[in-house]
C-alpha cells in the first residue's frame, strides 16, 4: 500500500447510507472548547447580575430600615457606587467578548489565535476585577469598622469591634489572621474557579496553536 | 421545516462525506463519531447565516467542520479503555474491494495516534487539497504545511508497518 492506493480507497469509501432526515438542528447542544467557555461566561454573568441585584436590594433595605449613622451610610454608598461602576465596566467588556467570540469561518489558526488572546486578556481582566473588588470590599469593611469604633468611643461605649481593635495582642492576632486567611482563601478559591471554568480550555487551545506553529 | 433549513440540509446532503470522514479521522468509536458529526452539523448551521456564497459551499464547509473538530471536546462517557477501541473500529464492508477496505482499516487505526493538527493535514491531503490549499485552510505557511504533511505521512507509514501491514 502507498498513499496513492490509500487515496483511491478513501475516495471510494461509501457513505450513501448516512441519513440526515432525522436531524433536528435546533435541539443540538455544542460541546467544544469555545462553546464551553461561552457557556461558563453566561453562568458567570447571571451569577454576578444576581449578586449585584441582591446587594443593591440589601443596600436599599438598609437605608429604609436600619438606624445607622449617616457617615457610615455615606461610606457604604461610596464604595457601593465604585463597585457598581466597576461591575458595569466588567459587563461591557464581557458582552463585547461574548458577542465576538465565534469565528469558525476564519482559517484555523486565525480562529484559534483570536480566541486564545481574547480569552487570555479576559482572564487577566477577571483577575484584576476580582482583586479590586475584593480589596475594595475589605477596605469598605475596615473603614466602616473604624468609624463604628470611633463613634462608640466618642459615645463612651465599647463593642466587639472596639475590643478587637483594642491594645490586646491576641485580639490583633485574631483580627489580622482572619483577614489573611480570608484574602488567601478567597484568592485560591478564585484562581481554582477560573482555572476550572476557563483555564483548561485556554490550555487546550494553546496546545493546538503550538501544534500549528512552524517547525521550519 | 423552514426553507433555509431545508436548503441547508440539502447542501449538506451533497457533501455529507466530508463530515463522515472527518468524524472517522478524529474519533475512535461509533458513539464519539456520531457526537462529532452532530456537533459539526450544528456549528455549520449556526455559521450558515455568515455564509455569503463568495466561496463554494464545500470550501466553507471544510473550514467550519475542521475548525469544529479542532476544538471539539469528547463528551464524558464511560467508555472502554483506549487500547480496546482499536478493535472496535469497524469499517462497514459494503465494498467490492476487500483489500481497499483493509487498507482503510489499517489507516484509521494508525490515525488514532496522530495529534489533531496531523489529523487535519492528512484529512485535507486525502481530500485532494494541494499544499497551498492546506496552508490556507489551516492558516499556516505553505512550507510549514508541506513539512508537517510529510512528517505526518512518515508517521502513518511507521505506525502501519508496526501493525504488520505492508506499506
Amino acid at each position: 500500500m502507498n498513499f496513492d492506493d490509500l487515496k483511491k480507497a478513501w475516495d471510494n469509501e461509501d457513505n450513501s447510507d448516512l441519513d440526515l432526515t432525522a436531524i433536528n438542528l435546533s435541539l443540538n447542544k455544542a460541546n467544544n472548547a469555545i462553546d464551553k467557555v461561552r457557556k461558563n461566561m453566561r453562568m458567570d454573568f447571571y451569577c454576578l447580575l444576581a449578586t449585584t441585584i441582591l446587594s443593591l436590594a440589601g443596600l436599599i433595605y438598609a437605608h429604609l430600615n436600619l438606624d445607622v449613622k449617616p457617615i457610615i451610610f455615606f461610606t457604604l454608598d461610596s464604595f457601593a457606587f465604585l463597585i457598581f461602576v466597576l461591575i458595569l465596566f466588567f459587563f461591557i467588556k464581557f458582552y463585547k467578548f461574548y458577542k465576538r467570540s465565534y469565528h469558525l469561518n476564519y482559517d484555523s489558526r486565525d480562529n484559534l489565535m483570536w480566541f486564545y488572546y481574547e480569552l487570555r486578556s479576559f482572564i487577566d481582566f477577571y483577575h484584576a476585577f476580582f482583586f479590586v473588588f475584593f480589596i475594595m470590599g475589605l477596605a469598605c469593611g475596615l473603614a466602616i469598622g473604624l468609624m463604628t469604633v470611633n463613634i462608640e468611643m466618642v459615645s463612651g461605649k465599647k463593642d466587639a469591634i472596639g475590643r478587637a481593635l483594642s491594645d490586646n495582642i491576641t485580639n490583633k492576632f485574631i483580627y489580622f489572621g482572619s483577614q489573611a486567611i480570608l484574602i488567601l482563601g478567597g484568592t485560591l478559591l478564585f484562581r481554582w474557579m477560573i482555572s476550572r471554568m476557563y483555564g483548561r480550555y485556554l490550555k487546550q487551545i494553546k496546545h493546538t496553536l503550538d501544534l500549528l506553529r512552524s517547525d521550519e | 421545516m423552514k426553507i433555509k433549513e431545508k436548503q441547508f440540509l440539502s447542501e449538506i446532503d451533497q457533501h455529507k462525506g466530508i463530515l463522515y470522514k472527518l468524524s472517522k479521522i478524529y474519533m475512535d468509536n461509533h458513539v464519539d463519531r456520531e457526537d462529532l458529526f452532530q456537533e459539526m452539523l450544528f456549528q455549520l448551521w449556526k455559521s450558515y447565516e455568515n455564509f455569503k456564497g463568495v466561496s463554494k459551499f464545500s470550501t466553507w464547509m471544510y473550514r467550519v467542520a475542521l475548525n469544529t473538530a479542532l476544538v471539539y471536546l469528547k463528551k464524558d462517557k464511560k467508555m472502554p479503555k483506549s487500547e480496546n477501541l482499536i478493535e472496535e473500529i469497524d469499517i462497514p464492508d459494503h465494498s467490492d474491494h476487500p483489500e481497499k477496505e483493509e487498507q482503510l482499516n489499517y489507516f484509521y487505526r494508525a490515525v488514532k495516534d496522530l495529534n489533531e493538527v496531523e489529523k487535519a493535514l492528512i484529512f485535507l491531503f486525502l481530500e485532494g487539497f494541494s499544499h497551498r490549499e492546506i496552508a490556507e485552510q489551516l492558516g499556516i505557511t505553505e512550507v510549514n504545511a508541506r513539512v508537517k504533511l510529510n512528517r505526518t505521512k512518515d508517521k502513518i507509514q511507521e505506525i502501519i508497518k508496526k501493525q504488520g501491514y505492508e506499506f
